[in-house]
C-alpha cells in the first residue's frame, strides 16, 4: 500500500495528486479525510507524477489535507454464494447482512473470446404472454425494455424478477432510482418471495454519479461468479440505463473531454458494450448470463443516443406504449416495433412447442393487419368497414385485453393456447402462416 | 529497424504519451510490463502519442516502452483461410475464453508448424510476377507464391512450413531466400498494375439484390439501416452465398452472440455453388463491441489487406464489413482522446477521406503478376437514429455504386430483407453482365412505384373504389413483393436462389402481368380468384426445389388469356 498527502487540485469529482509513482491505470484508491472518514476512488489518468483520481462518493468536504492510499489493484468486489437474499449498495457494500466472502473479483472483466461463445438457444420463461409468445428470450441473450417516464417499467421488472427467480438466479441492479422506487422494488421482492433467489444492488438517485457507473459492473461481476464459477443460469435485471448514461456524461464533462452527440462522451457506445456484452454463454460451461435492462427514452424518442446506441448492441428491444397503458393494458408492450433477435433459435419443437413459430408469426401478422384497419377506420368511418374488417377489430380488442394483458404467471403452453383462441376470431382463410397440420391439431 | 527504449509519461484510457526518440508515425510500440501492442499516432520532439490496442489497466507512469522501429507487420501466407481472427490478425483460438491483453507474445495469424507440399515448382530463370510454386491451401483455393524480382530460382524442398526457407532467388548479386510467408505492414495497400472496369456482377443469391440492385465484382456496395432492420442477417446471407472465391467477413464492433452464431453457421454450411464447406473459402474477423476500440480500427485494414493479398493471386474476393459505423465511431473516440478539433457530429474531420480511401481499395485489377483479380467491398452502415443524413452514411454514399437502404418500417412489417426498393439504387457506369434485363427491371420498379401511389388512394377512398385494372396491378405488385422480394434467410431452399431461378420467377410474374394487361386492353374482365391462385403458386416457388415455371406460365395462359 502506498499513501500520499499531496493533493494539489480538486475539480468536481476529480482529485489531482502530485508526486505519485508506481500507480497504475484504473487502480483503486482510498481517500482518508482528517476526520477519519474513508471514501473510495479510482485512478483515471496518470500524467508523469500526477495521478487523477475519481472519487466515488463525491468530493464534498475533501480538502488538500486529505490523504490518498493506493492498493495496487483495480476496483474489486467480494462475492459468494451466500449473497443470495442480500441487499447491497451500488458499490457492493452490504446493507443488511454481510455474507462471507469466497472470492475477490475485478469489476471489469475482459471480453469473452467470441470463438468460445456458445450461441444461445434455450428458451427462458418470463411468464408474460407478450414476451414468451411473441418476443421469446433465450438464455444468454441481452434485451432492453425501452420505456418512458410514467410507464410501469419498475413494476414489470419486479414481476419479471418474481417469475424468473423460480428457476434462475436473479441479480437486480437498481441504477439511480428514486427513494420510493427503490423501496417499492425491495418491498415487492420480499413480498413475492423472489428475494431468496436474488442479489439486489441499489444505487439511489441521491448517491454519487461515480457509484452509478460502477453499480452495473459490480452486479455483473456477481452474476459472472454465479454463472461461470457456480454454473448457474443467471438473469441480470438492471436499469435505469438512462441514469447510467447521464452519470457518464457528467463525469466526462468534469474530465473536460470533447463531447460527442448531445454532450454524451464519444465512447458511450464502447462503454455500453462493455456492460451489455457481458451477457452470454460459454462453450463447455453450464451457466449463462441473460440481461434484461430497462431505460427511459428521453421524451419517448427512440432516436435519442441512449436507446439508439443500446439498440445497436442488444439483441432486440421491447417497447412499452403509453397508449396501451392508458387503455389499462398491463404489461403495455408495443409489439410491432419490438423484436427479439434470438427468438427463432429458442422456440419450436423440443424447445417450447411445435406450433410456436407459426402461431407467433400469425398473431403478428393479424395484429399488424388489425392496426392497419383501425387506422383506416379513423379515415373512412366505422360504417365503411367490411365484415372482415370488423372481425379484425374485435380480434385486436380481445388480443390486447386477453393475450397481452394479464397479471398472473402464464406458462408458454397457456400462452400459445390463448393465442389459438385469439386466432379463432379472424377468418380461417387468413391463417396463411400456419401449417395446416397444426391448424387441425390446435385450431379446432 | 533499430529498436529504441523509453518510458510512459501519461496514460488515459487507450491513449498514452511516452518518451521515445526516433519513432515514426505508424510504428509498432510495446508498452508497459506486459508489452501491450500500440501504435505511434503523433510525435512531438522526443515524445510520442500511442494508441493502445489492448486493455491498459495497471499501466503506470514510468513503465518501460519499446519501439520496434517498424510498423505493425502481418504474416501473409498459406493457412490464413479458415481462420477466425481478432482485429489485429491474431488467431482467436490461441487466446483463452476471456480476452485479456496478451502483449507481444503472439502476432502471428498463421500456423507455423504445418507442412505444405510445394506443387508446380518452377526453377531456373523467372521474371518478376512469375509463379514460383503453389500450395493447395484448401479444396478450392490454390495459394500462389510469386517471384518478386527477375532472377534465377533454385528450389531445394518438396514441402515446408511457412517460416522455412525452401529455396533461393538470385538476381544479379543479391540472393533472396524464398519462404511461403511474407510480412506486410498492416495499413499499407498492396500494389497492382492498373484498375479495370468492373463489368461482371457478383451473384449473392439474394433476389432483391441480384435482380434489382446488383453489385459488381470489384464494386462497392453500402448497406445502411437502423437497428432491427436486418443488416446483420443480410450481411451473413451474402457472405455465405455469394459466388466470390474467397469471402472475408469482418464483424467490426458487433454483437458477441451474433458473432458466435455466425461462426457456428459458417462451420456447418457449404458453399451453394461448389458444395465445399464454407470455411474452406472464408476468413472471419471478430472484434465484438467490447473488445479494445483501437483494434476495431485495425480490423477493417486487416480485412482489406488479406483481401488484396488473395486478389493478387487472381481470385475474386468479397470483403464484408459489419459495421463501418463502429469503425468510424472508434476513430471518433480516439480523435476525442487526442483532443483534435471535431468535425460534424464529433467525427474527426478526416473521416470522409479515410472512408473514401478504404473503399478505394475495391476494384478489378490487373495484378503485379499480370493476372486479373477483384476485391469487392460491401459495408454495412449503422446510422445513428436511423437518420441517413449523418456523416458516415453520406461519406459512404460517395464511394458506393450500389446502395441498399434497409428500411425499419419494412422490417416492422416483417418484410425481409428490408431493402427499400424506392430509395435503393445501383449505379454502375458500365452495365453488368448476367442479371435481369434492364427494361424488365424498370417495368417491375414502376409497378411497385404505382402500387405505392394506389395504396395511398385506396387508404383514402377504399379498395372498392379502385378500377379493376388498378386492383390487378396491386395483385401483381403484391406477388412481386411477397413472392419475390421477400426472402427467408432461415428457409433451407429460400435462403439462396440461383440467377436462373431468379430470372424465371421474375419473368413469370411479368408474364402474368402482360397477360392481364392484354385481357384488359381487349376490354375483357379478369377472374381475380383464378389470378390469385396462380400468383400464389408462383410465390410458393421460392420454397420449392422443383421448378415448374413453364407449367405455371401455361396455366396462366389458358386460364387468364382466354376470358
Amino acid at each position: 500500500m502506498k499513501e500520499y498527502k499531496t493533493l494539489s487540485k480538486i475539480n468536481g469529482p476529480l482529485l489531482f495528486l502530485k508526486g505519485v509513482s508506481g500507480v497504475g491505470l484504473n487502480e483503486t484508491a482510498e481517500i482518508v479525510l482528517p476526520s477519519g472518514e474513508v471514501r473510495i476512488g479510482k485512478v483515471l489518468e496518470i500524467d508523469r507524477d500526477t495521478s487523477i483520481v475519481e472519487c466515488l462518493e463525491g468530493t464534498e468536504g475533501i480538502g488538500t489535507d486529505a490523504r490518498v492510499r493506493f492498493f495496487g489493484k483495480p476496483f474489486t468486489v467480494f462475492v459468494s454464494k451466500d449473497m443470495l437474499g442480500c441487499t447491497f449498495d451500488g458499490r457492493g457494500n452490504p446493507i443488511d447482512v454481510r455474507p462471507l466472502a469466497e472470492k475477490e473479483v475485478d469489476i471489469n472483466t475482459p471480453a469473452i473470446n467470441p470463438l468460445f461463445r456458445a450461441s444461445p438457444s434455450e428458451f427462458i420463461e418470463t411468464g408474460f404472454s407478450a414476451i414468451d409468445g411473441l418476443l421469446s428470450i433465450v438464455r444468454g441473450q441481452k434485451i432492453p425494455i425501452f420505456s418512458d417516464a410514467g410507464l410501469p417499467h419498475i413494476k414489470i421488472m419486479c414481476r419479471l424478477a418474481e417469475n424468473l427467480s423460480r428457476d434462475v438466479v436473479v441479480v437486480f441492479a437498481a441504477i439511480g432510482l428514486t427513494d420510493d422506487a427503490a423501496e417499492y422494488v425491495s418491498e415487492s421482492f420480499r413480498q413475492s418471495g423472489a428475494m431468496k433467489n436474488t442479489v439486489l444492488f441499489v444505487n439511489k438517485a441521491e448517491d454519487s454519479v461515480i457509484e452509478r457507473t460502477i453499480t452495473p459492473r459490480v452486479a455483473l461481476s456477481v452474476a459472472e461468479f454465479f454463472a461461470w464459477d457456480c454454473q448457474k443460469d443467471v438473469v441480470v435485471l438492471m436499469g435505469d440505463m438512462t441514469n447510467y448514461a447521464s452519470a457518464l456524461r457528467e463525469l466526462s464533462s468534469a474530465k473536460q473531454e470533447v463531447p460527442g452527440r448531445m454532450g454524451y462522451p464519444p465512447y458511450l457506445y464502447s462503454d455500453f458494450a462493455s456492460i451489455y456484452e457481458r451477457a452470454g454463454k460459454i462453450r463447455n460451461k453450464k451457466g449463462s448470463i441473460t440481461q434484461l435492462s430497462f431505460l427511459t427514452m428521453p421524451d419517448g424518442d427512440i432516436t435519442h443516443p441512449i436507446p439508439d446506441l443500446t439498440g445497436y448492441i442488444t439483441e432486440g428491444q421491447i417497447l412499452l406504449s403509453a397508449e396501451l397503458y392508458r387503455k389499462g393494458i398491463f404489461p403495455p408492450i408495443n409489439l410491432l416495433p419490438s423484436l427479439s433477435r434470438m427468438m427463432q433459435h429458442g422456440i419450436g419443437k423440443g424447445k417450447t412447442r411445435e406450433d410456436h413459430h407459426d402461431v407467433s408469426n400469425q398473431l403478428y401478422a393479424c395484429y399488424a393487419e388489425a392496426k392497419h384497419i383501425e387506422d383506416l377506420k379513423s379515415i373512412v368511418g366505422e360504417d365503411a368497414l367490411s365484415e372482415r374488417d370488423t372481425q379484425y377489430l374485435s380480434f385486436k380488442n380481445a388480443f390486447e385485453k386477453q393475450f397481452l394483458a394479464h397479471e398472473n404467471h402464464r406458462s408458454v403452453n397457456e400462452t400459445l393456447d390463448i393465442g389459438w383462441n385469439m386466432l379463432k376470431l379472424v377468418p380461417k382463410t387468413d391463417l396463411t402462416r400456419i401449417n395446416p397440420a397444426f391448424l387441425k391439431k390446435y385450431g379446432a | 529497424m533499430a529498436s529504441s527504449k523509453g518510458r510512459v509519461l501519461k496514460i488515459s484510457g487507450p491513449v498514452a504519451l511516452v518518451e521515445l526518440s526516433g519513432s515514426k508515425i505508424g510504428d509498432l510500440v510495446y508498452i508497459g510490463k506486459k508489452g501491450l501492442l500500440s501504435e505511434v499516432i503523433r510525435i512531438e520532439a522526443n515524445q510520442a502519442t500511442l494508441a493502445i490496442y489492448e486493455d491498459a489497466t495497471g499501466t503506470q507512469a514510468g513503465d518501460p516502452v519499446e519501439g520496434t522501429g517498424a510498423p505493425m507487420m502481418l504474416a501473409l501466407g498459406p493457412g490464413l483461410i479458415g481462420g477466425v481472427y481478432d482485429g489485429l490478425g491474431r488467431r482467436l483460438e490461441t487466446a483463452g475464453e476471456f480476452m485479456s491483453g496478451t502483449g507481444k507474445k503472439t502476432l502471428f495469424g498463421i500456423n507455423q508448424r504445418k507442412k505444405w507440399r510445394l506443387e508446380k515448382t518452377k526453377s531456373g530463370r523467372v521474371k518478376q510476377g512469375d509463379v514460383i510454386c503453389t500450395v493447395r491451401e484448401t479444396k478450392s483455393i490454390v495459394h500462389k507464391i510469386f517471384a518478386r524480382t527477375d532472377g534465377k530460382v533454385t528450389i531445394n524442398k518438396k514441402s515446408c512450413s511457412v517460416c522455412e526457407t525452401f529455396g533461393e532467388l538470385v538476381s544479379g548479386k543479391t540472393k533472396v531466400s524464398l519462404k511461403l510467408m511474407q510480412s506486410w505492414p498492416l495499413k499499407k495497400q498492396r500494389p497492382y498494375l492498373k484498375k479495370e472496369f468492373p463489368n461482371k456482377m457478383l451473384v449473392t443469391g439474394q433476389r432483391v439484390i441480384d435482380s434489382l440492385f446488383p453489385v459488381a465484382r470489384g464494386g462497392v456496395a453500402a448497406m445502411p439501416g437502423g437497428f432491427g432492420s436486418g443488416k446483420t442477417v443480410l450481411g451473413h446471407q451474402i457472405a455465405k452465398h455469394s459466388d466470390a472465391d474467397i469471402v472475408i467477413y469482418v464483424g467490426c464492433g458487433e454483437r458477441g452472440n451474433e458473432m458466435a452464431r455466425a461462426l457456428e453457421e459458417f462451420r456447418e454450411l457449404c458453399d451453394p455453388n461448389t458444395g465445399i464447406p464454407l470455411m474452406e473459402r472464408s476468413i472471419l474477423v471478430a472484434n465484438t463491441s467490447n473488445m479494445p476500440v483501437t483494434a476495431r480500427i485495425s480490423s477493417i485494414y486487416f480485412g482489406a489487406l488479406v483481401g488484396e493479398y488473395y486478389r493478387d493471386m487472381g481470385y475474386n474476393v468479397l470483403l464484408m464489413v459489419d459495421s463501418t459505423s463502429r469503425w468510424a465511431e472508434a476513430l471518433r473516440e480516439i480523435s476525442g482522446r487526442l483532443e483534435e478539433l471535431p468535425g460534424e457530429e464529433g467525427y474527426p474531420v478526416y473521416l470522409e477521406s479515410l472512408i473514401a480511401s478504404f473503399y478505394g481499395r475495391a476494384g478489378v485489377v490487373k495484378t503485379s503478376s499480370n493476372t486479373t483479380g477483384s476485391l469487392t467491398i460491401i459495408g454495412a452502415v449503422s446510422p445513428s437514429g436511423g437518420d441517413f443524413s449523418e456523416p458516415v452514411t453520406q461519406a459512404t454514399k460517395k464511394s458506393a455504386r450500389s446502395f441498399w437502404t434497409l428500411n425499419t418500417n419494412l422490417a416492422y412489417r416483417r418484410h425481409y430483407p428490408a431493402v427499400d426498393w424506392i430509395t435503393s439504387y445501383t449505379n454502375h457506369l458500365k452495365a453488368l453482365s448476367g442479371g435481369i434485363d434492364a427494361t424488365e427491371k424498370q417495368e417491375m420498379l414502376s409497378i411497385l412505384q404505382k402500387e405505392k401511389d394506389l395504396e395511398r388512394i385506396a387508404r383514402l377512398v377504399g379498395y372498392d373504389a379502385l378500377t379493376k385494372k388498378d386492383l390487378f396491378l396491386i395483385y401483381i405488385a403484391r406477388a412481386f413483393r411477397e413472392g419475390f422480394l421477400q426472402q427467408n434467410a432461415y428457409h433451407e431452399i429460400d435462403r439462396y436462389t440461383s440467377i436462373k431461378k431468379q430470372q424465371e420467377m421474375f419473368q413469370t410474374i411479368l408474364y402474368v402481368h402482360k397477360l392481364g394487361q392484354k385481357t384488359f386492353n381487349k376490354g375483357n374482365d379478369l377472374d381475380f380468384s383464378v389470378l390469385s391462385t396462380i400468383l400464389e403458386k408462383i410465390s410458393k416457388m421460392k420454397n420449392e426445389k422443383k421448378e415448374v415455371f413453364a407449367d405455371l406460365r401455361r396455366i396462366a395462359e389458358t386460364k387468364l388469356g382466354e376470358k
